[in-house]
């Protein structure tokens, strides 16, 4: 009996362990969307980006992958960046802006994601609009 | 400043000496913006909130070697090469304010094949193309002709010779590198370190 109820605390950990790598690599992909639509909308510095995409749920941004992600699409020309000294905060703040890189990859990946998603909802077999029939 | 507050502080620049020490490899202004904005936004961050120490917002980046190793192995892609064409493009779906800059360019470049014709053509027919100078009933005329085998009785010497090649080239190259180099001006997109700026947002 303490066998089984050993290996069955072992299955669970493997499938949570499983969900956990699968739901990183979900997240990685979707972060750079995330991060490039939010900075369409407003110029946004480290922090603040975080908070607002975190205000929206769904997406779990660490704070530890923020900011790389933010250092590469900077090296890749999509944003720019630039060093703020504002009064209230006692700190410099890097606030991040779109390039015209930027908006054109941002288009694209827009339009990629809506494929993507009626792709999968389709896969998964769920309908919008359709079960309300 | 408190106990708690100064360890905290000992604590940041500790993290941010070992962070700065694995980031080596980067260039020395990226690394410096890098643990700038990361010790900007641990202070915000424990300004913020009465509950999170130092400590706390610390172990959301990891240790300081896993940290630096993200950065490390984010891979950038090449920024794009820049192309003219792209940017043409962009300016002819920019809208009615461009138009003179568009037609602007659009007449450079088509002087810069027109000078690049002249090159190629003198290299395979060079009787055909040249500029010829006769001196017919007291006057001296000049005539730039590209197909002069269509033209009848054209005396008189021509005076570029050769170097027409050379002139058409030069003229073709350096109207490509003027246009780019004003349309990279108008959208630049690489990174060159961040502006400094002392205005508020």
């Amino acid at each position: 009996m303490w066998i089984s109820c050993y290996a069955c605390t072992h299955v669970i950990a493997d499938r949570t362990v499983e969900l956990n790598a699968w739901r990183a690599q979900l997240r990685k992909g979707a972060a750079e969307l995330a991060v490039l639509a939010v900075l369409d909308r407003r110029e946004s510095y480290g922090l603040d980006l975080l908070e607002r995409i975190r205000a929206t749920g769904g997406l779990e941004l660490s704070e530890g992958s923020i900011y790389p992600l933010l250092n590469r699409l900077q090296k890749e020309g999509k944003i720019r960046g630039r060093w703020v000294e504002e009064p209230e905060a006692v700190h410099p703040r890097k606030y991040y802006r779109l390039t015209a890189e930027g908006h054109a990859l941002l288009a694209g990946m827009r339009a990629e994601w809506a494929y993507f998603e009626a792709g999968m909802r389709q896969i998964l077999g769920v309908e919008v609009g359709r079960e309300h029939e | 400043m408190n106990t708690s507050e100064r360890g905290g502080a000992a604590a940041l620049e500790s993290y941010l000496s070992w962070l700065g020490a694995e980031l080596d490899g980067l260039p020395a202004a990226e690394r410096r913006e890098i643990l700038l904005e990361t010790r900007s936004h641990v202070l915000e961050r424990t300004q913020a909130s009465d509950w999170e120490s130092v400590g706390d917002v610390l172990a959301g980046f990891g240790s300081p070697k896993e940290y630096a190793q993200r950065f490390l192995s984010e891979k950038a892609a090449a920024p794009r090469r820049f192309s003219a064409l792209r940017h043409i493009r962009r300016l002819i779906t920019a809208g009615w304010r461009s138009f003179p800059l568009l037609v602007l360019i659009l007449a450079a470049y088509a002087v810069a094949l027109f000078a690049l014709v002249v090159a190629v053509w003198k290299i395979l027919s060079p009787e055909d193309v040249g500029l010829w100078i006769s001196y017919r009933d007291g006057q001296y005329e000049a005539a730039f002709l590209i197909f002069r085998s269509w033209f009848e009785g054209n005396e008189g010497r021509e005076v570029l010779g050769r170097s027409l090649v050379v002139i058409g080239l030069s003229i073709s190259v350096s109207i490509h590198l003027t246009i780019s180099g004003l349309l990279r001006r108008l959208s630049p997109s690489d990174w060159r370190g961040s502006e400094e700026s002392d205005a508020s947002a």
